[in-house]
């Protein structure tokens, strides 16, 4: 039974005192994180990645559009079932309309016509249930292949297999169905965040810091069905011109920086 | 067991009453000269990225300068620090090195990420935006298409009235249909670096090396396209 992992979820994530801004306090586990974060790395690296990049170099953007479209349908039933766990009776008519339409109209999920109707796309799943009754996330989990979680949202993505009919129902070729959509939904995946994965490389300091920031950020966001109250928006102190900038916004030490060399670019000055 | 025809009057209803709800209008207030603003100095930066005629240094310049206009960098860069900031009112030295090591470290952010949307325009949804504090702070909307993409990607702007100017505090891009804003996150990164000591010269060490890693990678990026 599932149970006990959502018993499991709801006492850790009341041990973990979970503070909505600060994330770092979330990270109990670090160092098994950390390792299996660069397992995941390398992993990608040589694999996932490499397979992602020739899958997006062979196929049209509207395949592949049609591809996330399908897996997207397919997981309607989840949607559908944790919208009404939310208790978000539009929301769930939204799923079940869209699930109708794009399955018939849409020729099994290839075409999102629904979305041409003025219905938006969304997706649920349990862990964003779990957050929407006030379970708190417990700590930051990278788990191998997946990669970052929480302990409450992989203890909702196994209900979430649970969920959904697909997963069990039995039928000609159904094992291999399943391990076809598990495959291209990682592809799929994958190939769409080439460049989201790239620029966290590229510009964070610690990127095992920086994308446990943004999972947690995305989570915070889908609990909330991705907007921020704009009345929850931190304050941005004004700093006086003495601090920094003349009257005119215009820095006092107007000191011109040098055009590094591309081979060594740091302006470097004495510490 | 449900009959088929109840099924599907059942889903004709549904449907009907979910794109009512898709349809129903959202209160916001707009501001039409905050929507310009942002239209016009975001557009502004993007045009300077593209502008080939700019040698390498001359870009880095103009940007900076843009941005200082723009952006309320010492609110920004006091912002990301979270309660490390302190220390910057006790050290008059450590709060000019941080705003210069936060500054060259923000325009090649914006440098080397925007290049995804040379060439594009931001095109601000008009009415849309919303105020948080009528006529001081404000959350424009707008939407960008990066380079190759068909679809356009929604991006927010928080400006805040400054005396008699507005400037940019924060922005946010929508990943998988949920909303990050920039500094919020910057300011997270920054916590993990400055740990519970609040050590801002480490964190200025490691911003510095990044900032380096960057400029080499938009230098080798501007080498290969004049080639």
């Amino acid at each position: 039974m599932r149970m006990h992992w959502i018993v499991a979820a709801l006492t850790l994530g009341a041990a973990g005192e979970a503070h909505a801004q600060d994330v770092t306090t979330r990270d109990p586990f670090e160092p098994f994180n950390r390792a299996m974060f660069s397992f995941n790395e390398t992993v990608d690296k040589y694999a996932l990645e490499p397979v992602a990049k020739g899958y997006r170099a062979v196929t049209p953007r509207l395949f592949r559009e049609g591809v996330g479209n399908v897996l997207h349908n397919l997981r309607a039933p989840v949607t559908f079932a944790n919208d009404v766990l939310q208790a978000e009776p539009a929301r769930a008519g939204t799923t079940f309309a869209r699930f109708g339409i794009n399955t018939t109209l849409g020729v099994v999920g290839v075409f999102d016509v629904a979305s041409t109707f003025g219905l938006e796309k969304h997706s649920e799943d349990f862990g964003q249930t779990l957050g929407v009754w006030g379970v708190p996330t417990g700590p930051y989990l990278v788990l191998p292949i997946m990669g970052p979680s929480t302990i409450r949202d992989s203890s909702g993505a196994l209900v979430d297999i649970a969920l959904n009919p697909i997963n069990y129902a039995e039928f000609d070729g159904d094992d291999a169905f399943r391990a076809t959509r598990t495959a291209l939904t990682v592809l799929n995946g994958r190939a769409a965040a080439i460049e989201a994965i790239q620029s966290v490389r590229d510009t964070s300091i610690d990127p095992y810091v920086s994308i446990r920031t943004t999972y947690l950020m995305l989570r915070e966001a889908s609990v909330r069905n991705g907007q921020t109250n704009v009345q929850d928006l931190p304050e941005f102190e004004e700093i006086p011109p003495e601090a920094g900038t003349g009257p005119g916004g215009e820095p006092l030490e107007a000191q011109p920086l040098p055009e590094p060399p591309a081979t060594a670019p740091s302006p470097a000055p004495s510490e | 067991m449900i009959s088929r025809r109840l099924f599907s009057s059942l889903a004709a209803a549904v449907t009907a009453a979910a794109m009512t709800m898709a349809i129903a209008p959202t209160s916001s207030a707009a501001d039409p000269a905050a929507e310009q603003y942002v239209a016009r100095h975001a557009n502004e930066a993007l045009k300077t990225l593209s502008d080939r005629a700019l040698t390498a240094a001359d870009r880095q310049a103009q940007f900076r300068t843009l941005m200082l206009r723009f952006a309320d960098v010492p609110s920004i860069s006091n912002f990301v620090l979270g309660p490390a900031a302190a220390q910057l009112r006790a050290d008059p030295e450590l709060n000019r090195e941080w705003q210069a090591v936060f500054m060259d470290y923000s325009v090649a952010v914006y440098e080397d990420q925007l290049d995804q949307f040379r060439g594009n325009e931001v095109r601000v949804t008009p009415g849309a935006s919303i105020e948080r504090i009528a006529g001081r702070d404000i959350i424009v909307k707008s939407t960008i298409v990066p380079r190759g993409a068909t679809q356009p990607m929604p991006v927010q702007w928080r400006i805040v009235k400054r005396g008699e100017a507005w400037k940019v505090v924060d922005v946010s891009l929508v990943l998988d249909r949920n909303e990050v804003w920039l500094a919020q996150r910057q300011k997270q990164d920054f916590a993990a670096i400055l740990g519970t000591r609040g050590d801002v010269r480490a964190l200025i060490t490691a911003v510095r090396l990044q900032t380096a890693d960057m400029r080499a990678r938009i230098a080798a990026r501007q080498a290969g396209r004049r080639a």
